[in-house]
């Protein structure tokens, strides 16, 4: 069983309790826990649009390494025009505020302003990607631009039909003879994939140039029942090394169009390429019989089986469940490599496992780091502390000779962002975690929102989404996520920012005017929150 | 292209339209709007056609980015043919074009109102512009594909692995039957028509009008195009009973409950233009059209074409 210890961490402040300012200019309302020092929870939505009452869900996020005041927001979110343009959300100061960009293509009136969206700055900030499936025809897009804040539409690199959940990474080289170029990984479920082996990491090796070349690396190389599951999960380290993550499904029952379909056994399966996706993703080989089959990918599980809702219900508050899988590389050591994915289990509709690798995907903890029943949308990253200089070192009775100034050693800190129900019936919640451990361990639980799972009633499949999204960028972590938007203190214990107007005396959401009432919905939340 | 013909293109790219007056050139109400000479603070004075979450902007400044060659004078009163850009503590928008409102006003005498409805109308108006084929009538039966329904029962046999592809994007195709009462735009032989949608209430296709027996009202339908064929093709949508047309968009059907909208057009004498008076209610009604009226538009309709 795993340790929970209560966050306590340095520097966290006392807040009053349920103190709000409603009417405030900034509209911060400080929680009833103790945050974090420099931890951050903004309501995405801008105050130009506070009638929007739209389900912005499935977010996703994107951070320039480079300037991470920089930072790209995506959620099921229209352009609130109608025009054939879709929004991005972006931010230029780390996050306190946002706004609605119309830069993705999209089709006019579309209510969601694309299908699944996922974006990813390069190294440098200098280029931001993006793979799309389009409103209207829902063909997968394949995105660039140079200019994110800017009004240009963004560049469509490529496009294809018959694929599913595009999820992308980028990653830009930092020496060698490559050094400079782009690389991104976009995985996605691709059903035009020969033999049912669907799963695909479209892969360019120098994205930024004119017309990139993507190659769609097949990188399931098992047999299956026909296909895979729709999550692909890329993940680069800037040593050249690339894992990528997905269900393997080998065998179903039940009904999609009844809502009664059971993947009843898939394997979760981990692959790895040493040279940037060069290799094909084939870096990582099973043993042969009886050890292993001898193929490409390494089946961290197999034979889980969980449900794949065509809708989501009461009993899974709306949302509907069908796997989550999410990977991180530590950045310090590209052979360390943490693992979550979802199963059912007998009482939980979706329980997420979280395990590590430390030979590179080799061999895997034999149990559970942790364990998380009913929950879904997992978002694996991992932090690392700056090397600083000891302050105490060369003082007092530490002081060596020489009294050379030692660097204290890099540490990482995993994250794992995720979505919990909590209660039944009329008091069922949505209540998104994040936790946090520097070895695996022992975790931290920093509640984020605790929200009622029975409204708003969702007006689309997914509810929230079928994912959400962490990054970390040096010892920062940075995440999006969807939930109930009622301005209520009490379903963000550690306080949280609205740019809408919002008056959490009433727990009203308010009109551009600042009067006339506003439906709760869903909206993205962003947080940031230093390690 | 002539002023006029450009202001009606605008006018019809555009998704807000309202008048304001320019009130500080080289500006902006957004610090993350950039500002160039085309760049201006202009209050709305009069929002005239508004999306939902633009509706309530009168009174407001906001900023204006000019297209065209137009250039923007302080104090100018403006009809602003815009589409939203950036949406923070303030919005910005891209005028496609702007017209003096003095111009404006001597050929447009019309009392304002209400800017989402007026939007609504020209949406469904130009759906009925682009349809192949505009109908009214009842759904008389809603069924399950045959190729999907083969589908199933291959399922339901317990085959060893799913035929044909899962996602949770899957469309669910049905086709709805109409009882074809009378034919406003189009032909059609016989009078039934069968129309394809899908029943999904994924994010991909929850928007599209869902039919069910017994629902009556204006259908606009469209031959499934290259885009509709690939879509179709990508979510495995049955070949060989596709329904005659589709109905993708939700301004593709309107309720006889439902005033304005179509009827306007319908309405309207062939040689008017057809857009409508803002918020001008026509009382809801049910054609009543016979069958034989029905026949003998249809086949007036064949003949015009």
């Amino acid at each position: 069983m795993p340790t929970k210890r209560t966050e306590t961490p340095a520097g966290s402040r006392k807040s009053s309790r349920g103190r709000s300012r409603p009417g405030s200019k900034d509209q911060v309302v400080e929680g009833v826990g103790q945050a974090p020092a420099g931890f951050v929870l903004v309501n995405m939505i801008p105050k130009s649009l506070s009638g929007e009452t739209n389900q912005d869900s499935e977010p996703h996020l994107t951070v320039n390494a480079a300037n991470p005041a920089q930072i790209i927001g995506t959620a099921f979110s229209p352009n609130p025009g109608g025009a054939n343009k879709a929004p991005v959300y972006a931010s230029q100061n780390g996050g306190a505020t946002w706004q609605l960009n119309a830069i993705v293509p999209s089709a006019p009136g579309s209510s969601t302003g694309t299908g699944d969206i996922t974006t990813a700055f390069n190294r440098n900030g200098s280029a931001l990607y993006a793979g799309i499936l389009a409103a209207g025809t829902g063909q997968m897009l394949f995105l660039r631009t140079t200019s994110p804040f800017g009004p240009t539409l963004m560049t469509t690199l490529k496009s294809r039909p018959n694929a599913d959940q595009p999820f992308t990474h980028a990653m830009t080289v930092p020496s060698g003879p490559d050094a400079g170029k782009d690389r991104v990984y976009i995985g996605n479920n691709d059903f035009a994939a020969p033999g049912g082996r669907t799963e695909t990491v479209d892969t360019s090796l120098n994205a930024g140039i004119p017309a990139p070349a993507f190659a769609s690396v097949r990188i399931e190389k098992r047999s299956t029942l026909g296909q895979d599951g729709p999550q692909s999960r890329p993940v680069a380290h800037p040593d050249g090394t690339v894992y990528a993550a997905f269900y393997r499904w080998r065998a179903a029952t039940g009904s999609f169009p009844g809502n009664t379909l059971v993947i009843t056994s898939a394997d979760v399966v981990v692959v790895r390429d040493d040279k940037g996706g060069s290799l094909g993703f084939t870096s990582l080989v099973e043993p042969p019989t009886p050890a292993g089959d001898g193929l490409v990918g390494k089946r961290v599980v197999q034979g889980v089986s969980f449900p794949f809702m065509r809708n989501g219900n009461a009993s899974t508050g709306q949302q509907r469940i069908g796997g989550t899988i999410s990977i991180a590389v530590d950045p310090k050591n590209s052979s360390v490599v943490y693992l979550a994915w979802g199963d059912a289990q007998p009482g939980s509709f979706l329980t997420i496992h979280v395990r590590r690798s430390t030979d590179r995907g080799v061999t895997w903890s034999p149990q559970d780091l942790l364990t998380i029943p009913n929950a879904t949308n997992a978002a694996l990253a991992i932090a690392q502390v700056i090397p600083v200089i000891d302050p105490l070192r060369g003082k007092g009775r530490r002081k060596k000779a020489g009294g050379a100034p030692i660097i204290l050693p890099p540490r990482t800190v995993i994250g794992l962002l995720y979505q919990q129900t909590r209660g039944t019936g009329a008091a069922q919640r949505w209540v998104t975690h994040l936790r946090r451990s520097p070895d695996g361990v022992n975790w931290s639980d920093l509640i984020l929102a605790d929200t009622p799972a029975t409204t708003p009633v969702k007006t689309f499949d997914p509810y929230l989404g079928d994912y959400d999204h962490l990054v970390a960028v040096q010892n920062v972590f940075f995440g999006i996520f969807s939930a109930n938007n009622t301005p209520n203190i009490a379903n963000f214990p550690n306080g949280v920012k609205y740019q809408r107007n919002a008056n959490f005396t009433t727990h009203q959401l308010l009109n551009v005017d600042n009067h006339t009432p506003v439906a709760a919905s869903i909206d993205p939340f962003f947080f940031r929150l230093p390690i | 292209m002539p002023t006029a013909a450009k202001a009606e293109s605008a006018a019809q790219q555009a998704r807000f339209v309202f008048i304001g007056t320019v009130q500080k050139l080289r500006a902006a109400t957004l610090d993350e709007a950039p500002v160039d000479d085309r760049t201006a603070i202009v209050r709305v004075d009069e929002v005239i056609d508004a999306p939902e979450a633009l509706a309530q902007y009168a009174g407001h400044d906001i900023t204006v980015h000019a297209g065209g060659r137009k250039r923007l004078e302080k104090g100018q009163q403006a009809k602003f043919y815009a589409n939203p850009w950036l949406f923070g503590d303030s919005i910005a928008v891209e005028s496609l074009d702007h017209e003096d409102v003095k111009r404006t006003a001597a050929r447009e005498t019309k009392e304002p109102g209400d800017p989402v409805r007026q939007l609504a109308e020209r949406d469904r108006q130009a759906r009925f512009g682009a349809a192949d084929l505009v109908v009214s009538g009842r759904v008389s039966s809603v069924r399950v594909p045959k190729d999907e329904m083969a589908t199933r029962s291959a399922r339901a046999r317990g085959a060893p692995t799913p035929v044909g592809r899962i996602s949770e994007h899957e469309p669910d195709w049905r086709v709805a039957d109409i009882k074809v009462d009378e034919v406003h735009k189009g032909t059609l032989q016989g009078d039934t028509v069968s129309v394809r949608f899908p029943d999904s209430q994924d994010v991909l296709w929850h928007d599209a009008p869902k039919f069910h027996p017994g629902q009556e009202g204006f259908f606009m339908l469209h031959r499934p195009d290259a885009g509709m064929k690939l879509k179709a093709s990508r979510a495995g949508a049955p070949i060989e009973d596709s329904g005659d047309y589709v109905a993708p968009q939700a301004a593709d059907f309107q309720p006889f409950s439902e005033p304005g909208g179509v009827r306007h057009v319908i309405d309207a004498p062939a040689e008017t233009a057809p857009r409508p008076e803002a918020g001008g209610d026509v009382p809801p009604r049910k054609p009543r059209a016979t069958r034989a009226r029905s026949a003998r538009r249809n086949r007036s309709t064949k003949r015009r074409r």
